[in-house]
């Protein structure tokens, strides 16, 4: 049986834009702000949702090297998945500045504990804290996996992950800069888009 | 040589004698089946264990390993393949995320390969070999005209699997 793939319209996409935009500007990027203490600028780039057999078409957004990725779900009233990525040297000033060390050369076990947290403060935190009080939807973050590869290999589990249930994946797209040290984290929000219809919904109810 | 890309769920099947099949799978398993006699071969990208929703669109045949086989079988015998001189190979399935803990919630790659495995046995498919798990990502090329099966990646030079 051939599955009707419903694509999301404009109107939907906007709206999803400044919805997951509202979550993130207020919550994640001053939870990072803390963090580093220094000031944190947020842009969240795109937001769209794109065919699961042109899943590549994402990765070529993202820089083709080596990346640092914390990977959370979202499971509950609504499921999604919440991608963090860094480059190499960003990673390694982020963890050097958590651990109150000068440099560091290579990531080590407490390195990649760190930024595994940072994931978790950012995402678990403070996204689905804001997410929750937008929605009043209860969604619990999972332990954070923490994995060392290309983009390409990055994504497709979270592109898994969100297949089972969908052929359409929405993503969201944003990017967190620290003004002071030049560290760069940005973040993935991927979900189906039934999923993503369930917060546009619901974004209706608090408004009003 | 002609390169054709897999993309993420998708199934393609040649016999073209001058293609290389090719994909990248993380914690997904590339498929390839092969008919040495009438060198046919095909290859899908697998990403979920078996679809457990029962629809799929016709884009993303590959995205589940029942329907992958099945499906990849059908367009090989439709171009004239035997399938009882179908071979099979798999690359990839490998886990990509680690928690702390060593918690097995990113486990789908070896869920997939362990799937795989045994519709191929269910169908009598004889499985030549099989370069999965580890934590990494793979390239994997099927050249239609030898039936020879690579893989590699940014820090492993291509290897020969196997020749189906």
């Amino acid at each position: 049986m051939k599955m009707e793939v419903i694509r999301m319209n404009k109107n939907e996409l906007e709206k999803l834009h400044r919805i997951i935009d509202s979550y993130i500007a207020p919550r994640t990027s001053s939870s990072l702000s803390k963090l580093l203490n220094e000031p944190v600028e947020h842009r969240l780039t795109k937001v769209t949702d794109v065919e699961i057999s042109k899943m590549e078409d994402i990765i070529k957004t993202v820089p083709q090297e080596e990346m640092y990725a914390v990977y959370l779900k979202g499971e509950g009233d609504v499921h999604l998945g919440m991608l963090i990525f860094l480059k190499e040297n960003d990673a390694m000033k982020l963890a050097s500045r958590l651990l109150g060390v000068k440099t560091m050369n290579k990531l080590d076990a407490l390195g990649r504990s760190s930024i595994s947290e940072v994931g978790n403060i950012l995402m678990a935190g403070s996204f689905l804290n804001a997410l929750s009080d937008g929605t009043g939807f209860q969604v619990t973050g999972s332990v954070p996996g923490f994995a060392i590869e290309s983009a390409r290999a990055v994504l497709q589990y979270p592109a898994s992950d969100i297949a089972s249930t969908t052929d359409i994946i929405v993503t969201a797209d944003a990017v967190l800069h620290a003004t002071q040290s030049d560290i760069t984290v940005r973040i993935l929000i991927m979900l189906g888009e039934n999923e993503a219809k369930k917060l546009i919904d619901s974004d209706k109810r608090v408004s009003k | 040589m002609n390169q054709i890309h897999v993309a993420i769920g998708a199934v393609v099947v040649s016999v073209d004698q001058e293609t290389e099949l090719n994909t990248f799978v993380g914690s997904c398993v590339a498929l390839c089946l092969y008919d040495p006699y009438a060198k046919i071969g095909g290859m899908s990208h697998i990403m979920l264990p078996k679809n457990g929703i029962g629809k799929s669109n016709h884009n993303e045949s590959g995205k589940y390993a029942d329907q992958a086989i099945e499906i990849t079988i059908k367009m090989m015998i439709e171009k004239g393949a035997d399938a009882k001189r179908i071979k099979a190979s798999i690359a990839g399935g490998a886990k990509i995320f680690s928690t702390e803990s060593g918690e097995s919630i990113f486990n789908v790659g070896e869920k997939n390969t362990a799937s795989i495995k045994e519709i191929l046995r269910e169908k009598r498919i004889p499985l030549i070999s099989s370069h999965v798990g580890m934590t990494y990502g793979r390239w994997v090329k099927l050249d239609i005209n030898t039936g020879k099966m690579t893989v590699s990646n940014n820090k492993h030079a291509e290897e020969l699997v196997c020749e189906l």
